[in-house]
């Protein structure tokens, strides 16, 4: 019974398909006939010169009336449409012209018009297609109108006419687009544009302030690609936007049009981004910085944890002060001789100074796993601890035990293994008798080399409810607001809210909305100076500010509602908290002489912040007199008072070594939420608490070295 | 004066078919040939005194064309490449090899006929 | 007293194998029908546009092809030139030459005029040293760079390539797919035509190149294989990509791409930590991670599927390459499903652990011994008599018809879909092989996964077969 329907099911589907596959094949053949039949018409349609010889002409209207006839079935028509269509992909100049008027002679764009009435989402996008293709550009008003509409495809068909089919098109769409855009979109339209003839583009900034994400980031990219370097300021303060994606265009035109100015809010955001973007960063540094980021670019090429991000900062460096940069990895040194004597005598050394990847351990099972997941903060995300524990189980548990069932077969591996052994265990020896010493009261594992403090955080709850949602509001837009399925609201009211997610976190480095020691990157003991003598700030630490007032961003020509988001911000001016400036966070962790150099730049763009920052900065005996000269010249120019006052305190030797020795690989730290002064005040060596036990390593050699 | 003997290299049926149709318009003869065999049977029975070719085409490419002509044929026989977009190294590639010119694609046939002619001329 | 326990047993176990069977129709039905509002719905959604134009864009991303190479010397030259000659221009064909025994990579240095150059290799990053960086020294063969290795399996291969791009998107494909000159594009439109997630992963389909004609690189006609074997896999390619994958697509659940024509956005396979190299269903493992991942961290996200043909290889014609292949496919199976247990009707994991998971786990893994031990016990209870005659041949006609129907159905989609065998012949033979594919294909396949079962089970090690010094098996 139920057998026996199947089987008949089956009998059909089989009828089915040889139907089906006649059809289609018929059809081919019946398009490719016609195709060959027409094509001397079209040839002859299209070459037409009005002033031939009667002969031609009487061809020609003899054609005519014959296609007539022919375009009286709608299948004819259809497979002329069609022909026309790909001949447009073929052609250009004045024989496409040409082919535009015929189709329209042809009455065949009519064909499209009825198309674009139907109810079926699918017809109407071909009859758009056709008309775009076909460049009917009467039909832009009736097109203009599904530019919102809630089905995908027509949506996009139609943006993609809009801008097509005239000038103004472009502008109109980004004025209007509710919805998001997807990469595959922008990509489209942008070819669009670009196939346009002496196109004169509108200034793209009018839509740097949007409220539609994925019209900012288009415009970027539009202004990246039409070279307007007219909005230097706006790429600035978007360089501050949560979205990884908008940060990454901005840098990218700053890149392009090598903005001077550029170069602090860069360094300052270098912290914060992923891997991508560093490296973008410091290409950029590469083509518009000079020898006094050579600082920054050394600690980079030492102390980052990742070997692409040291590889680059290495070659930038060679790039701004030509051999500033030497290799110095694989060095012999005296103990690894007989190594390379063995070495050398089984096989020739590939490259003549590049020996097989040795020193990073095999040995350590645990740091591979987190370091081979937590190379960057991504997306803008905050890390979870609870997450990021599960997280890091998989991945021991999946991944580090096969990874150890390599088995390299050198005996050098192991020698240098040993070698690399015997320092660790030295290094250990180091950190825990001076653990014994001291008491640490935490519970942070002298072994903790995981980037990230295991421990519960009890601070984060807010942040924790927010970073998910965080997480894709930063990157996708919030739930259900963009996507294309949802759309109740009405087509002139954004679907979501900016200014809803701006006001907590527009910032990148911003902990949470709520009181968390340690906020931002740093560890509390090496607060500012200055500060409340538990050494921990009591609002949420702004990382970057901008440099500019908010009042001086361009208005854009027409917004569907509300205002611009940026005019949200809070006005920093008005706080009547400390007034953060990224110089702050810079000469935390520079040495002396980096610092001097920073001076300079600093008298150089530095505001009424910085001013007051250099005040603090005179507790520094050494840089003291350069600080002081700082001041006044800055304060010349900025026609301010001299001599804010602020508490004196003295940099304890501990906050010196610290200074000196912190790295600039400043990832997200949690702490235990306790505003325990004593556990933060506690002399424990900052560099363990950063974890990581490179920074350690680095820090050892650093402070062997440093004067 | 003889008609000058143009020879047509083109997959795509009906872009050749109405280039066809213009260059007979302008007074060439002109040969189609859908593909590299093709190609190779024409210019054996018969040298074109002009060849006008696409850069992709099944079994053989227009550089590979090129090739052929120059080194193996040993042929000077002028050579308009047409390329798609995108496929400048490509193009570049075809010069090396010893093409004369190229278009992009879209065609404009007017355009290509003034490149042809002016090979030609200093021909 | 002993035959009433006997008929409960016997009861039972044919409620057991009615259940079964019944949910696996249901299955079934679903995913025809999804995979058809898939198919349609693409179908409509791509006649509008023309993305040719979109290769030579300055948005158009990066992408990296690494194709593992060992003791491909051969077919590498040919392999690499069709590789080169893709309709797109911001990508990198990165040929990873996995320590051959044989001169594949003095013939790539010969014929694409390679040369060394300095280039650094992140020490951290766990695979086996290599030998030396190469590229040409002519300026159309710039798009190729060729990595030499020491030997340490296609994983590890494709892991060193996936850290040296430094591009946004890395493909891993086997050296000898020829993939068709639009297929890059296709791939860029597919991560990139989301808005609210992130595409992580794309898979497309196989399509079977055995007989096909091809020339000079590129695909000439499409032919149906001549070898029988070929002819039964292309029917069970056709199944599962058609309409096995594209259901699963529509829900986003796809939990395998197929590793001879995978691509994946390369910041997230790198934090997942590349491909596992000590399994042997590497393919489908990564997948299971880098899902887990974005499934942990609560990012919007999804794997996309390209239904369009755009990579063609040759699947194996000889029997025992065959049953190796399936051997080890269904030994990857076990080590992923067993790795990744903690997802199994797990909510947290959404789809992926209530539908994907149990889905693979039931049919795709338990089904086969299923089968096995079916037919045994069926035998058994023929030897004891017990066997319910009518019972039996009803379920074994419905479970047989179904089956043809469904092949049928799925050759009637790839027929409206892309009418690519268009001879009545070749539909007719492939009509038969629906026919008597459970006679005779089926059961080898059975064979196949219940060996490798055993073999994982009681832990016989055979890697990737006797290949594994001599070279990749198919993916």
């Amino acid at each position: 019974m139920l057998a026996g329907f199947f089987a008949l099911l089956g009998g059909v589907y089989l009828l089915l398909t040889f139907w089906m596959r006649n059809r289609i094949s018929a059809k081919r053949e019946a398009i490719r006939l016609k195709k060959r039949d027409l094509a001397p018409m079209i040839s002859n349609f299209l070459f037409y010169q009005h002033d031939s010889e009667n002969e031609d002409r009487d061809t020609y209207i003899a054609m005519k009336i014959e296609i007539r006839e022919l375009l009286k079935v709608p299948m004819n028509r259809e497979v002329l449409s069609e022909v026309l269509m790909d001949l447009r992909m073929d052609v250009s100049g004045d024989a496409r012209d040409r082919l535009f008027q015929l189709f329209q002679d042809l009455d065949l764009h009519l064909d499209s018009f009825r198309k674009l009435e139907s109810y079926r989402w699918e017809r109407i996008s071909k009859g758009i297609l056709e008309l775009t293709d076909m460049q009917v550009e009467k039909a832009y008003p009736f097109i203009r109108k599904f530019i919102n509409d809630r089905r995908s495809v027509i949506r996009k068909q139609a943006q993609l006419a809009t801008v097509m089919l005239r000038e103004e098109g472009i502008a109109y769409f980004l004025d209007t687009a509710h919805y998001s855009i997807s990469e595959w979109q922008q990509l489209k339209l942008l070819e669009i544009l670009m196939q346009r003839e002496d196109y004169n583009p509108p200034r793209f900034r009018v839509w740097l302030t949007s409220e539609n994400r994925d019209v900012v980031l288009f415009s970027l990219r539009l202004i990246r690609h039409y070279r307007q370097n007219d909005a230097e300021m706006a790429l600035l303060k978007l360089l501050g936007h949560q979205n990884q994606r908008i940060k990454g265009a901005a840098l990218e035109c700053i890149r392009e049009f090598r903005f001077r100015s550029a170069l602090a809010p860069i360094i300052a955001l270098f912290p914060g981004v992923n891997e991508e973007l560093k490296l973008l960063i410091l290409d950029t540094i590469g083509l518009i910085g000079s020898e006094s980021e050579l600082g920054f670019l050394e600690d980079q090429a030492s102390r980052s944890r990742n070997f692409i991000i040291r590889s680059k900062a290495r070659s930038v460096m060679n790039l701004l002060k030509p051999d500033s940069a030497l290799p110095d990895a694989f060095m012999e040194t005296a103990a690894q001789e007989d190594i390379n004597q063995e070495f050398t005598e089984k096989e020739p050394a590939p490259y003549p100074d590049l020996e097989l990847p040795v020193e990073e351990p095999v040995a350590d099972d645990q740091s591979k796993a987190p370091e081979a997941l937590f190379w960057e903060p991504d997306f803008g995300e905050e890390v979870e601890e609870s997450k990021v524990e599960k997280a890091l189980d998989a991945e021991a548990e999946t991944t580090v035990e096969d990874r150890n069932q390599y088995d390299f077969d050198t005996d050098e591996w192991e020698e240098d293994e040993a070698v690399f052994e015997v320092c660790f265990l030295e290094e250990l020896d180091d950190i825990l008798s001076e653990l014994e010493t001291e008491g640490e009261p935490h519970e942070i594992l002298p072994l903790d080399f995981l980037p990230i403090i295991t421990e519960a955080v009890t601070g984060p709850e807010p942040a924790e409810e927010n970073s998910e949602a965080h997480q894709a509001v930063a990157e996708y837009g919030a739930p259900g607001a963009y996507r294309e399925k949802t759309a109740k609201a009405s087509e002139t009211t954004p679907i979501v809210d900016l200014r809803a997610d701006l006001k907590e976190d527009f910032l990148p480095l911003i902990v949470s909305g709520a009181p968390v020691s340690g906020a931002g990157p740093g560890t509390p003991s090496t607060g500012p100076p200055g500060e409340n003598p538990g050494g921990l700030p009591d609002q949420p630490v702004y990382f970057w500010e901008p440099a500019f007032e908010l009042d001086e961003m361009p208005q854009p020509a027409v917004l569907p509602a509300g205002e611009p988001y940026f005019k949200q911000i809070p006005d920093f001016r008005d706080t009547s908290q400390q007034r953060f400036s990224i110089f702050r966070e810079l000469f935390r962790d520079l040495d002396t002489d980096s610092k001097l150099i920073l001076l300079e730049q600093l008298v150089e763009v530095g505001e009424e912040k910085e001013w007051e920052f250099l005040h603090e900065l005179l507790e520094d005996p050494r840089i003291a007199l350069k600080v002081s000269q700082a001041i006044e010249s800055l304060g010349r120019k900025l026609g301010l008072d001299h001599a804010a006052p602020q508490p004196q305190r003295e940099i304890t030797k501990e906050e010196e070594t610290t200074l000196d020795v912190i790295g600039f690989e400043l990832d997200f730290i949690r702490h235990p939420n306790s505003t325990d002064s004593q556990v933060v005040n506690q002399a424990a060596p900052p560099a363990r608490q950063m974890g990581s036990r490179w920074l350690r390593w680095a820090a050892k050699h650093k402070r062997h070295s440093h004067g | 004066m003889a008609e000058t003997y143009l020879l047509l290299a083109e997959d795509d049926i009906m872009l050749a078919s109405l280039l066809k149709f213009r260059l007979e318009k302008a007074g060439y003869r002109v040969d189609h040939a859908a593909d590299g065999r093709q190609v190779k049977e024409y210019v054996g029975q018969q040298m074109p005194d002009i060849i006008v070719s696409d850069i992709m085409m099944p079994y053989f490419s227009g550089i590979e064309l090129v090739d052929y002509l120059r080194n193996e044929l040993g042929s000077k026989v002028p050579v308009v490449i047409i390329s798609t977009a995108g496929n400048e190294s490509n193009v570049l590639n075809a010069f090396e090899m010893g093409a004369d010119d190229f278009i992009s694609k879209p065609v404009s046939p007017s355009e290509l006929l003034i490149r042809i002619s002016k090979l030609l001329r200093t021909r | 007293m002993g035959n009433g326990l006997l008929d409960i047993l016997l009861e039972y176990i044919n409620i057991v194998f009615l259940t079964f069977t019944a949910v696996l129709f249901t299955g079934f039905a679903i995913m025809a029908y999804l995979s058809s509002r898939n198919s349609i719905h693409y179908r409509n959604k791509s006649q509008v546009g023309d993305i040719s134009r979109i290769m030579a864009s300055p948005l158009a991303p990066g992408i990296t092809i690494i194709a593992p190479a060992f003791n491909e010397g051969l077919t590498i030259v040919e392999n690499i030139r069709s590789l080169l000659s893709l309709r797109y221009v911001n990508y990198e064909v990165m040929v990873v030459n996995d320590g051959s025994r044989d001169d594949t990579l003095l013939k790539m240095i010969d014929s694409y005029d390679l040369e060394r150059i300095d280039r650094e290799m992140d020490p951290n990053w766990p695979c086996k040293p290599i030998r030396g960086i190469y590229k040409s020294r002519q300026r159309s063969f710039s798009k190729l760079t060729v990595i030499d290795k020491e030997n340490g399996g296609k994983s590890d291969a494709l892991n060193t390539g996936i850290r040296l791009s430094e591009n946004k998107y890395v493909g891993c494909i086997d050296v000898d797919c020829l993939l068709l000159p639009d297929a890059l594009l296709h791939v860029v439109r597919a991560f990139y035509q989301r808005s609210s997630k992130r595409v992580i992963a794309v898979g497309g389909v196989i399509r079977v190149a055995n007989s096909c004609k091809i020339d000079g690189g590129t695909l000439e006609e499409i032919r149906l294989p001549k070898n029988w074997l070929a002819r039964f896999q292309l029917l069970e390619y056709t199944r599962s990509f058609l309409l096995g994958r594209m259901a699963w697509g529509r829900i986003d659940s796809l939990l395998i791409i197929s590793g001879a024509f995978g691509f994946f956005d390369r910041e997230i396979a790198l934090r997942v930590g590349g491909y596992d190299t000590g399994t042997v269903g590497e393919d489908m493992e990564i997948v299971f991670r880098m899902r887990r991942y974005m499934h942990e961290r609560g990012i919007p996200y999804t794997v996309e599927y390209i239904p369009d043909p755009l990579c063609w290889t040759e699947v194996p014609e000889n029997l025992k390459v065959l049953v190796n292949q399936r051997d080890r496919w269904s030994r990857g199976n076990l080590e992923t499903l067993y790795r990744h247990r903690d997802m199994f009707f797990n909510p947290r994991f959404g789809r992926l652990g209530l539908l994907s998971y149990p889905y693979w786990f039931f049919y795709e893994w338990l089904a086969p011994l299923l089968e096995f031990m079916g037919f045994f016990s069926i035998l058994l209870f023929l030897y004891l008599g017990i066997l319910d005659w009518d019972f039996f041949v009803a379920i074994t006609a419905l479970v047989y018809c179904f089956a043809i129907m469904f092949s049928v159905y799925a050759l009637f989609w790839d027929v409206w879909s892309y009418n690519q065998y268009t001879r009545t012949r070749d539909i007719l033979i492939l009509l038969f092989c629906a026919i008597i594919e459970p006679f005779t294909f089926h059961p080898l396949v059975v064979w196949s996964a219940v060996r490798g079962n055993y073999k994982k089970l009681f832990n016989i090690n055979t890697g990737w077969g006797s290949q594994v010094r001599k070279g990749f098996a198919k993916a």
